[in-house]
C-alpha cells in the first residue's frame, strides 16, 4: 500500500519537501503539489482564519469537479490547476466549514502549537518556530509559513489560491 | 419580476453574468496592447492560456452584496439596485435575508477572511476591461520581441511573479505585472 511512502512525521525542511507536504484547503478540498497521496493518508489541518485551530484528518478521493471543490469552480479552475496542484477531498473533520481557509501538513508535526491564536511549528528545522498565516491578494489568497521576527519575517513556504474575483488586498 | 436572494442567483449568474476570457472584450487601448504582448509570447514559443479578461459587473454586484449582507456588514436596504439584476435582498426578516445571501456566498465559493471588512469589489481593472489573467508556459529559454522589436531572452521560472525580465517585456507593450497574483497583468499593474 502506498501509504507507507508518506512519512508519518513531517520533515518539511527542503523546497521539494515543502511543496509536496504542504497545501491549503478551502471548504473540504485540499490543493497540494503532490499526486501521490492515497485514500486514508493522515494529515494535519491548521485553520488559519481568526483564532487558528488544529485538527487531524485523512485524505479522501481526488476532487475533480466544483461540486465539492471551490478551487475548481469555473472562474478558478484554469489557474489553480495550471499552478501544479492536485486536489483531494479532506475527510474526518466534523463541521469542516468552520475551519474555513486552512493550511495542511501531510503527516504529523509534533511541535505544532497555538500561541495567542496563531499556529507555530519548526517547519524548516532551524530550531525556531515558524508562523502560519494567510492574507488576501488582489484576486486570491496567499497562504504562508514565515520564519523570523514579524519585522524581518521571510516566507519559507507559500501557497496561492486564485479566487477569480477582485477583493481588497490585506497582504503587506 | 424580482426573485429573492438565494441559490437561484448562482445559476442565473453562471448563465447571464459570466466573465469573459476573450481578449477582444478588453477596452482599448489595453486590448491591442495585451493582444500584441500575447502574440509576441506565442511567436516566441510560449503557450498562453487566458483565463479571464473582462469580468461581469453584474456578477461583481451579486458577489459584493451577498457577501456584505451575509456577514452582517450592511442592511439589505443599503444594496443599490442594478439594472438587469432583479434581485430582492430583503426576505422580510434579517435572519432570512442573511440566510439567502449566505446561500449565494456558499454557492459562489466566496472566501470570507477573518477580520475582513472588505467584500469582493464592485470596481476593478478587470470589470473595466483593463486587466488580463493568463498563464504563460514555455520550456527553458525563449526569445521574445519587445514592442520596439528587440529580442530579449527569457528563462522560464516557476514563479512568474519573480520573472522581472518577462515583466519588462510586458511593460514595453503597456501590460504591467501585478507581482502578488501570478496570472494578473493590467494597464497599470493593479
Amino acid at each position: 500500500m502506498l501509504t507507507g511512502c508518506i512519512a508519518s512525521t513531517s520533515q518539511v525542511n527542503s523546497e521539494k519537501a515543502k511543496s509536496s507536504l504542504l497545501g491549503w484547503v478551502h471548504g473540504e478540498c485540499l490543493a497540494i503539489e503532490s499526486h501521490k497521496l492515497v485514500l486514508g493518508d493522515k494529515i494535519t489541518v491548521i485553520g488559519v482564519m481568526e483564532g487558528h485551530k488544529i485538527t487531524k484528518a485523512t485524505i479522501g478521493e481526488k476532487a475533480t469537479s466544483s461540486d465539492n471543490c471551490y478551487a475548481l469552480l469555473e472562474d478558478r479552475k484554469e489557474i489553480n490547476t495550471s499552478s501544479g496542484y492536485t486536489f483531494y477531498l479532506v475527510e474526518g473533520i466534523p463541521n469542516i466549514s468552520t475551519f474555513g481557509l486552512s493550511i495542511v501538513l501531510v503527516g504529523n508535526q509534533p511541535d505544532l502549537v497555538i500561541n495567542e491564536g496563531v499556529a507555530y511549528a519548526d517547519i524548516n528545522g532551524d530550531g525556531f518556530r515558524d508562523r502560519f498565516g494567510q492574507c488576501s491578494t488582489s484576486e486570491g489568497v496567499s497562504f504562508y509559513i514565515s520564519s523570523g521576527n514579524s519585522s524581518e519575517a521571510t516566507k519559507i513556504w507559500e501557497g496561492y489560491y486564485y479566487l477569480g474575483y477582485d477583493s481588497e488586498v490585506t497582504c503587506p | 419580476m424580482t426573485t429573492k436572494s438565494g441559490k437561484y442567483w448562482i445559476t442565473w449568474a453562471n448563465t447571464y453574468a459570466k466573465n469573459s476570457n476573450q481578449a477582444d472584450n478588453l477596452l482599448a487601448p489595453f486590448k491591442s496592447n495585451a493582444k500584441s504582448f500575447v502574440k509576441a509570447l506565442e511567436n516566441a514559443g510560449a503557450t498562453v492560456t487566458i483565463s479571464t479578461t473582462k469580468r461581469s459587473d453584474k456578477r461583481a454586484y451579486l458577489f459584493h452584496w451577498s457577501w456584505k449582507i451575509s456577514q452582517g456588514k450592511c442592511k439589505t436596504s443599503d444594496a443599490n439596485k442594478m439594472t438587469g439584476v432583479d434581485i430582492q435582498w430583503d426576505h422580510g426578516s434579517e435572519k432570512e435575508s442573511k440566510a439567502g445571501a449566505l446561500e449565494m456566498v456558499t454557492g459562489f465559493g466566496l472566501a470570507v477572511p477573518p477580520r475582513s471588512i472588505n467584500p469582493p469589489s464592485l470596481t476593478s481593472n478587470h470589470i473595466s476591461g483593463k486587466a488580463i489573467d493568463m498563464t504563460i508556459k514555455w520550456t527553458g529559454k525563449m526569445k521574445v520581441k519587445r514592442k520596439d522589436g528587440k529580442e530579449i531572452e527569457v528563462q522560464y521560472m516557476t514563479n512568474v511573479n519573480l520573472n522581472s525580465t518577462l515583466h519588462s517585456i510586458g511593460l514595453s507593450y503597456g501590460v504591467h505585472k501585478l507581482k502578488t497574483d501570478a496570472p494578473h497583468w493590467s494597464f497599470n499593474g493593479r
